[in-house]
C-alpha cells in the first residue's frame, strides 16, 4: 500500500470529514434543544460553536480536495469523490444556517408546537447517522457494498419521514390562532429544518453513484 | 549502413504513434508520469523485439526476398506513408503499410508472393476481432474476482491503477514482439541483418520514437480510452496485448491500435453501450485497403524512379 499513500490519506480525510460533520449537527440539536429550554446565552455558545466546526469541516474538505486533484484515485471516480465530499459538505452548511436561524431571528415557538419542532430537528438533523454509517461502510469496505447501498436508502426513507413531519406542522401552524407574520416566520423556521434532510438524501444519492460506478 | 535509414523512419513512426495505445490511458489517468511511461514502453518494446521478435520477423522476411535497395525503398515508402496519414490525423498500421510496400516492389521484381498474403489479411481482420472476443471473455472472469476480493474503495483503485501499469507493460512487450518485423523484417529478407541484429536495430528505433515524439499522440489517444471506467480500460489494454501477443505466435505483425479499438468494442458489447464511433469503424475497414494500397503505390514508384536514376535492382 506504499505505493498508494494519496489515497489512503484521502479515505482518512473522508472519514475525519464525515466525523465533523456528524458533530457539526449533533451540536446544532443540542442548540435547538437550548434553545427551546430558554436558555439563549447557552445556546449561543453551542451555535458558535456549531460555526467553528463547519469551517473546520470546509478546511478538510480543501485538504481532500488538494490531495484528489494531486492525482489521488483515476479521473472518473476522483471527480464522484468529490462530489461526494462537496454534497456532505453541503449537510453541515445547512445545520450551520439553521442553528443561526434560532440564534440570528429568534422565532417565537408556541409551547404547543415545541414537541414537533423538536421531533423535526430531532429527525432532519439526526439523518446524518444513516448518512456516515452508509459512507464509513462503504470508504472501509467492513460491509457488503449491498449493505452499504441499504444504509444510503435509510437515508431517503428517514428523509421521507421528515416530510412527514413537516407537512403536519406546517398544517398546524397555518390553522392556528397565530399572527400571520408569525406564521410565515415559523414556516421559514421549518424550511431551514427540512433543507439538512434534503441536502443529506442528495449526498446519500451521490454515494449511491459512487457505489455504482466503483462497482464491475 | 545508410539503407538502414528507412528502417529508422518507420521505427520512429511506429514508436511515436503506438506507445499511446499501451499507455495512454494509464498517462491520461495519471496513474503514471509520461516520462516513466517511456521509459516502460521502450524497456518492455526492446525485451519483446529481443526474446520474440524473430517469430514475426520470418513472415516478412521471406515475403520479401528482394535487394538491399528495395528493402530501403520499401521501408521508406511505409515510412512515408504512415508519415503522411499521421501527419492528416488519419488512422494508420504500420504492418499494413510495410506489406503493402513489399507487394508495390514485387510488382516490379516479377509477381509478388501472394501466398503468405492470405494468412496475413486474415490475421489483419482478425485482430479487432480477437481482441472483442478476448475483452468479452476476461470481464466477466476479473470482474467475479474483482467484486469478491476487492472489497473497499481504495483496493478497488489500487488494483486498476497496478492493473493499468502491468497490462501497458505487458502491451508494449507485445508491441515489440510482434512489430519489430514491420521495421527491420525486410533488410532480413534481404539478406541485409540477420534476425538478432533486426530485432536490436528495429526495436532501438521504435524507442527512439517512443523517447522522442509521442507525447501528443498519447494525450489524444489517452484520453479517449480514459473516458472509459478504469476496469474497463483495463480489460481492453489487456485484451489488446494478449490478442497481438497471439498473432507474434502466429508470426503476423498486426495492428496494436486496432487490437485496443477492438477491446474497447468487446467492453462496450458487455455494457450493452456504444464505446466506438460508427467513423472509427469505417476508418478501420478504408484502412485495410488503402494503407497497404497508398504505401504499395509509393514504394512501386519509388523504386521505378530509383532504378532509373541509380540502376539498382528490386
Amino acid at each position: 500500500m506504499f505505493f498508494f499513500k494519496k489515497e489512503k490519506e484521502v479515505v482518512e480525510l473522508l472519514l475525519k470529514h464525515m466525523d465533523v460533520v456528524e458533530e457539526c449537527l449533533t451540536t446544532g440539536i443540542k442548540t435547538f434543544q437550548t434553545y427551546l429550554k430558554g436558555d439563549i446565552r447557552e445556546a449561543k455558545e453551542l451555535a458558535k460553536q456549531v460555526d467553528k466546526i463547519e469551517s473546520k469541516a470546509d478546511l478538510i474538505r480543501y485538504e481532500i480536495r488538494d490531495k484528489l486533484y494531486a492525482g489521488a484515485y483515476l479521473p472518473r471516480l476522483r471527480e464522484d469523490i468529490y462530489r461526494l465530499v462537496e454534497a456532505v459538505d453541503e449537510v453541515a452548511n445547512a445545520g450551520e444556517t439553521c442553528s443561526d436561524f434560532f440564534l440570528n431571528q429568534r422565532p417565537v415557538i408556541p409551547e404547543e408546537l415545541k414537541v414537533m419542532f423538536q421531533a423535526a430537528v430531532q429527525e432532519s438533523l439526526g439523518i446524518i447517522s444513516p448518512l456516515k454509517h452508509s459512507v464509513v461502510c462503504f470508504l472501509k469496505g467492513e460491509c457488503p457494498i449491498q449493505v452499504s447501498r441499504q444504509h444510503a436508502k435509510e437515508v431517503g426513507l428517514k428523509e421521507s419521514d421528515v416530510d412527514h413531519i413537516v407537512w403536519d406542522l406546517t398544517k398546524e401552524i397555518f390553522t392556528s390562532s397565530l399572527e400571520y407574520s408569525h406564521k410565515i416566520h415559523l414556516k421559514l423556521c421549518l424550511d431551514s429544518i427540512s433543507r439538512v434532510s434534503d441536502l443529506a438524501k442528495d449526498a446519500a444519492d451521490q454515494l449511491d453513484l459512487v457505489i455504482l460506478k466503483s462497482m464491475v | 549502413m545508410w539503407r538502414l535509414a528507412g528502417g529508422v523512419l518507420i521505427g520512429w513512426g511506429l514508436g511515436s504513434n503506438d506507445a499511446a495505445n499501451v499507455f495512454g490511458a494509464g498517462v491520461a489517468a495519471n496513474v503514471l508520469k509520461y516520462r516513466t511511461a517511456i521509459i516502460l514502453v521502450s524497456i518492455f518494446v526492446i525485451a519483446g523485439a529481443l526474446l520474440e521478435g524473430h517469430k514475426s520477423m520470418d513472415t516478412v522476411g521471406e515475403m520479401s526476398k528482394m535487394s538491399h535497395d528495395a528493402a530501403f525503398v520499401a521501408t521508406f515508402s511505409a515510412g512515408l506513408c504512415v508519415s503522411f496519414f499521421s501527419y492528416l490525423s488519419l488512422p494508420v498500421s504500420t504492418s499494413q503499410a510495410i506489406m503493402g510496400a513489399v507487394l508495390g516492389i514485387g510488382m516490379i521484381s516479377g509477381i509478388p508472393d501472394f501466398s503468405r498474403l492470405y494468412k496475413v489479411l486474415l490475421c489483419w481482420v482478425f485482430t479487432p476481432i480477437g481482441a472483442m472476443i478476448f475483452s468479452r471473455l476476461l470481464y466477466p472472469i476479473f470482474g467475479k474476482l474483482f467484486g469478491k476480493i476487492l472489497r473497499n474503495i481504495q483496493m478497488r483503485n489500487a488494483f486498476i491503477k497496478s492493473a493499468l501499469v502491468l497490462a501497458g507493460c505487458y502491451g508494449a512487450y507485445s508491441l515489440g514482439a510482434n512489430n519489430v518485423a514491420n521495421v527491420t523484417g525486410v533488410y532480413v529478407g534481404s539478406g541485409f541483418l540477420t534476425p538478432f541484429q533486426a530485432s536490436v536495430f528495429g526495436s532501438l528505433s521504435i524507442a527512439f520514437g517512443v523517447l522522442t515524439y509521442s507525447k501528443k499522440v498519447m494525450n489524444t489517444v489517452g484520453r479517449k480510452i480514459v473516458e472509459l471506467d478504469g476496469f474497463s480500460a483495463f480489460i481492453s489494454a489487456l485484451s489488446a496485448a494478449i490478442t497481438v501477443h497471439f498473432f507474434t505466435q502466429v508470426g503476423v505483425p498486426v495492428s496494436t491500435s486496432q487490437a485496443v479499438v477492438g477491446g474497447v468494442i468487446g467492453v462496450g458489447l458487455i455494457k450493452g453501450a456504444r464505446t466506438v464511433s460508427k467513423k472509427t469503424l469505417i476508418e478501420i475497414g478504408i484502412g485495410w485497403i488503402s494503407t497497404p494500397l497508398s504505401s504499395g503505390i509509393i514504394a512501386y514508384l519509388l523504386m521505378r524512379i530509383y532504378i532509373v536514376f541509380f540502376n539498382a535492382a528490386a
